[in-house]
């Protein structure tokens, strides 16, 4: 499927003209909310966090439930790891990506600047969880829907890659805003996908077996 | 026969002085006035050698659209700005630029209709996929088979990109589509360039450049409007904010630059060879009239700069850049006349004595420049014409036009200012003169060992240092450095072309391997062959298998949790015919592959595939041009062993012919063997001379260097020959000061393009230079010596 990614990325669908003349920067008080969440994070240099996944997808009869950890590692490590129901793990440094599951049980490698879409979706992801906010404002219109704790709902621009599939995001803060309680994505077909992360540790030495794709095999 | 006609020519001359000299003014004012007019062209084509695959290939690049478009890189120079900020600028500039010089701006890539324009695609696969492709699919029409699906689809869920998944995994449950998006990724690498999306533009990997792709009419090999383009870009980039820089990446800013350096470099050359040229006649003569040395040249070649340009259809500037050292050459005549007439005793009886050596050193020079007329690079062909008009017409003046103008009581008369310093030093050491001679000669076949070929036609570009900067820096934050290899296939219609290119890639593909070579075929079968595809297709699901898959994706499906309507779209879309016939070249994605594979010219399509310009690869793909007519690939690499191939036999064609001619007319004018291989002396010095200091100086030959050398031959020979025929009969002539003021004055027209900037005139120079040099030092000191030692009493006149 990495050769859809980059289908997707490759058409030269219309020259990039749309929305010029749109407003791209946030609203004042978004924005002074955006540039608080990121000062917050801005001292976050490693990050560890237990996973649950719910996928309620028309594909499926019911909510698909995922199970794991995900690393990350400033400035470019990253690691999905997934236990339950199938043993997955994705690994990324740099531009490098190598993926293994329990099925195949082989390492597969590929390169994230031919898979831009696969890109964008992982680097959305990190943006979220490093507080990469600002810079997503090109990407995304943001809203504050609450302020205790910090809710944040980010709504595709038509230029974006995201925007045909994706109708809006919401990010959850903790409390003390330092990292994401939890991210809904609502997709335009009606598809829904709720991320809530459990046990964040920030600033924890992260073992660097985490980023050998190959802990799968064991 | 030669002194009776020559007397009465120079006699009706006298008697006509007037008039001559009066027509010579006037043609010389309008030649003058002429020069406003002519338009010189900077066109490399014009020095490439007429071999078919090289022109066809440089002919193929200057016309495609490639070459065409300006690229403009964006930075950010500010620490505190983001990348929105370049994304603005990038935007600001887009909406600035227009019409009539830009016609569009290429900042990114939209996201809006992506994802539907893939599923839109997924809807052709019927019509895409082939034979191989369905007896797949039915050997996956099993519990096992669609198990396998159904788990890989699964897989697909938990990754961490599923949600851009989900669509896809709906519409094409077996991964039927995968080799056909596996082949689109193929093409998108042969873009070769490294780009992010970011908000719909494109960005570096650094997060702070921006790429605008701007499109225009404007052809590269067209100076002016080149320079009305450029400017205008500037001049939009300059209203950016000050945090953004940006880099031009542009054929045309080389087509400006290389304009620029050979105006420049013509204009020095010319400027410091004719102070020089005045300043050495004025000072060595002491006498006003020297100065129509100079001016008689001048004259000629300003003469023949308008009647070539009449005669040819585009003059090139090198050829014009050449003036200063074919004015270097034509000066020697009038040089012998006026030292012979200095130094005679009377006027007439002075100049009949050199006449002879005279033309025949012109017969020899005009041989080397009309050899040049037997190769196949057009550049040469004007080289050739220009420098004979130059010569001819300086002869005549030197002969005929020059006595006339000099007559009269002769100031400081005197022997030659060079008197017999070579003959004399010959007489004391010429066994100490041969020695160093043959070890010098020795030194230099030695150091030829090293010696080597540039046929890298990006040589002859001289382009100043902004330019390349500019693209180095490109490239470091772009990529594509390494562009493929073009493979052309050609068609009178889009059919027959996309035939011929089926039967290419198929060719291909087995010659090279899965994925090395980029094609339209790999996606885009012929119109004939998607009908077939189309009914095979339906012929294939409609006999039971569509509803034996429907069950097993359900009795299967339930195990993952897949819902009965999951793959819902893939049965929909399954037998959606396209609406017509073109239908599948509606949709964008294909109408941008046409864009970038599909070339419309005058008669007919080229289609276009891509792959590694690799030594293994282009010679593959050579043979298979070979066996399918009307196709042809363009490759640096191929270029540059087609170019080297085709000098490599000019060289020796050319050498061969000039070998034949220069001994001949040597051996006509001294009548005798041994004085003829000793007036060869010097040309064999020279040209030995050459093959070993341009190695010794880190250098390599090249085309520009061996046509200098060729040049280098015919002035030597007139060295040779003047020196041994004064060695025999001794005139009083002045031939020592005239030979060596011949080679001053050669060196300066040629010694003042060692200041050119560009590679072309800095080769010619060196090359004259150092040739020159040494075929004049070995003409004075080596022949005399020679002379005295391997000719016999019997042979000497004196």
């Amino acid at each position: 499927m990495c050769a859809l990614c980059l289908c997707l990325y490759w058409i030269p669908v219309s020259l990039a003209s749309a929305e010029n003349d749109r407003d791209r920067d946030a609203p004042s008080d978004v924005a002074e909310v955006l540039a608080r969440l990121e000062e917050r994070a801005s001292g976050m240099q490693t990050l560890k966090a237990d996973f649950l996944q719910e996928k309620h997808l028309a594909l499926l009869d019911q909510p698909l439930v995922l199970k794991g950890t995900i690393f990350m590692q400033k400035p470019d490590l990253f690691c999905w790891m997934v236990k339950e129901p199938l043993r997955y793990t994705l690994v990324i440094e740099g531009e490098d990506v190598r993926q293994w599951d329990e099925d195949t049980r082989r390492v597969e490698k590929i390169s994230l600047s031919k898979n831009p879409v696969f890109k964008t979706a992982i680097q959305q992801l990190k943006d979220w969880l490093s507080g990469a906010y600002t810079s997503m404002v090109g990407e995304y219109q943001v809203a504050v829907l609450e302020e205790a704790p910090i809710s944040l709902e980010f709504v595709p621009r038509k230029t974006s890659l995201a925007h045909e599939v994706i109708d809006r995001v919401t990010v959850i803060f903790e409390p003390d805003e330092r990292y994401i309680r939890r991210i809904q994505i609502v997709e335009k077909g009606g598809d829904r996908t709720v991320l809530t992360f459990v046990d964040t540790q920030l600033n924890t030495p992260i073992d660097p077996s985490a980023w050998k794709v190959e802990q799968g095999v064991r | 026969m030669f002194d009776r006609y020559f007397s009465r020519v120079f006699e009706s001359c006298s008697r006509w002085k007037r008039l001559i000299v009066g027509l010579a003014m006037i043609l010389t004012s309008a030649a003058v006035i002429g020069l406003e007019s002519i338009s010189l062209e900077n066109n490399l084509e014009l020095m490439l050698p007429g071999d078919d695959q090289v022109r066809r290939g440089m002919r193929f690049l200057q016309e495609s659209h490639f070459s065409d478009n300006v690229v403009i890189s964006l930075e950010i120079r500010s620490s505190d700005r983001s990348p929105e900020d370049l994304i603005q600028a990038a935007d600001q500039l887009e909406r600035v630029l227009g019409q009539p010089l830009v016609t569009g701006v290429v900042t990114g890539i939209s996201g809006t209709g992506m994802v539907d324009e893939v599923l839109s695609l997924l809807k052709h696969v019927p019509e895409l996929v082939d034979e191989d492709t369905l007896s797949r699919v039915d050997s996956q029409l099993n519990a096992e088979g669609v198990n396998k699906s159904l788990r890989r689809n699964y897989r697909q869920l938990v990754t961490p990109a599923s949600t851009f998944m989900t669509p896809f995994v709906r519409s094409d449950p077996l991964g039927i589509s995968s080799g056909l998006l596996g082949s689109l990724q193929e093409l998108s690498s042969s873009l070769g360039y490294e780009v992010e999306l970011r908000d719909g533009h494109f960005i570096s990997r650094d997060h702070a450049h921006a790429m605008l792709i701007v499109q225009t009419p404007v052809v590269v090999t067209d100076a002016s409007r080149a320079r009305e383009l450029v400017d205008y870009l500037r001049r939009a980039l300059g209203d950016l904010p000050d945090f953004i820089s940006a880099d031009l990446i542009a054929g045309h800013l080389h087509t400006i630059s290389n304009e620029d350096v050979i105006k420049r470099d013509i204009w020095i050359a010319l400027s410091i060879a004719s102070v020089a040229f005045l300043l050495l006649f004025l000072l060595l003569f002491r006498d006003i009239r020297a100065a129509l040395l100079f001016l008689l040249p001048v004259a000629s070649v300003v003469v023949s700069i308008n009647l070539s340009s009449i005669i040819l259809p585009h003059l090139s500037y090198f050829i014009v850049g050449m003036g200063g050292v074919v004015a270097g050459i034509a000066v020697d005549y009038g040089i012998h006349v006026f030292m012979a007439v200095r130094t005679g005793d009377g006027q007439a009886d002075a100049v009949k004595r050199v006449a002879k050596p005279v033309v025949i050193g012109a017969l020899t020079t005009l041989s080397v420049f009309a050899a040049f007329f037997f190769s196949s690079v057009e550049g040469y062909h004007q080289l050739a014409l220009f420098s004979i008009l130059s010569i001819v017409l300086c002869l005549a003046c030197a002969l005929f036009l020059l006595p006339q103008l000099v007559s009269g009581p002769q100031p400081g008369k005197r022997k030659g200012a060079f008197g017999r310093v070579g003959v004399r030093a010959s007489h004391d050491r010429s066994g100490l003169i041969i020695g160093c001679w043959v070890l010098a000669m020795i030194a230099a076949a030695l150091s030829m060992r090293q010696l080597s070929f540039d046929s890298d036609i990006t040589q002859f570009d001289g382009s100043e240092r902004y330019v390349l900067e500019a693209e180095e820096k490109f490239h470091r934050v772009w990529g594509g450095e390494d562009q493929p290899a073009i493979f052309v296939v050609s068609g009178k219609t889009l059919e027959e072309a996309l035939r011929s290119n089926q039967l290419v890639y198929t060719a291909a593909v087995a010659a090279l391997g899965e994925g090395e070579f980029a094609s339209l075929s790999a996606v885009w079968p012929t119109a004939e062959e998607r009908a077939a595809n189309s009914a095979r297709w339906r012929e294939f699901w409609k006999q039971g298998r569509e509803s034996r898959l429907e069950a097993l994706l359900r009795e299967h499906g339930a195990a993952y949790g897949f819902s009965d309507d999951a793959f819902s779209p893939f049965f929909e879309n399954l037998y959606v015919d396209p609406e017509s016939p073109d239908g599948l070249e509606r949709l964008e994605i294909f109408s941008k592959l046409k864009e970038r594979f599909v070339q419309e010219r005058p008669g007919g399509y080229q289609l276009l595939s891509f792959f590694r310009d690799e030594d293994r690869f282009v010679s593959e793909m050579t043979e298979i041009s070979e066996r399918h007519p009307g196709t042809f690939l363009v490759s640096r690499n191929s270029l540059s062993r087609a170019i080297s191939r085709s000098v490599s036999s000019e060289i020796v064609y050319l050498s061969g012919i000039a070998a034949l001619l220069i001994p001949m007319l040597a051996r006509l004018l001294l009548g005798n063997i041994r004085l003829t291989a000793l007036a060869l002396v010097p040309v064999v010095t020279g040209v030995l001379a050459i093959l070993g200091v341009i190695p010794a100086l880190g250098l390599a030959l090249n085309a520009p260097s061996v046509i200098s050398a060729m040049v280098v031959v015919g002035l030597c020979i007139d060295y040779g020959i003047f020196m041994v025929h004064h060695c025999r009969y001794a005139p009083e002539t002045g031939t020592q000061t005239a030979v060596t003021l011949s080679a001053l004055t050669t060196l300066i027209g040629a010694g003042v393009l060692l200041f050119a900037r560009h590679p072309i005139l800095f080769s010619i120079g060196l090359t004259m230079v150092t040739g020159v040099m040494a075929g004049y030092v070995s003409s004075m000191l080596v022949v005399p010596s020679l002379y005295r030692r391997f000719v016999p009493e019997r042979t000497r006149l004196r």
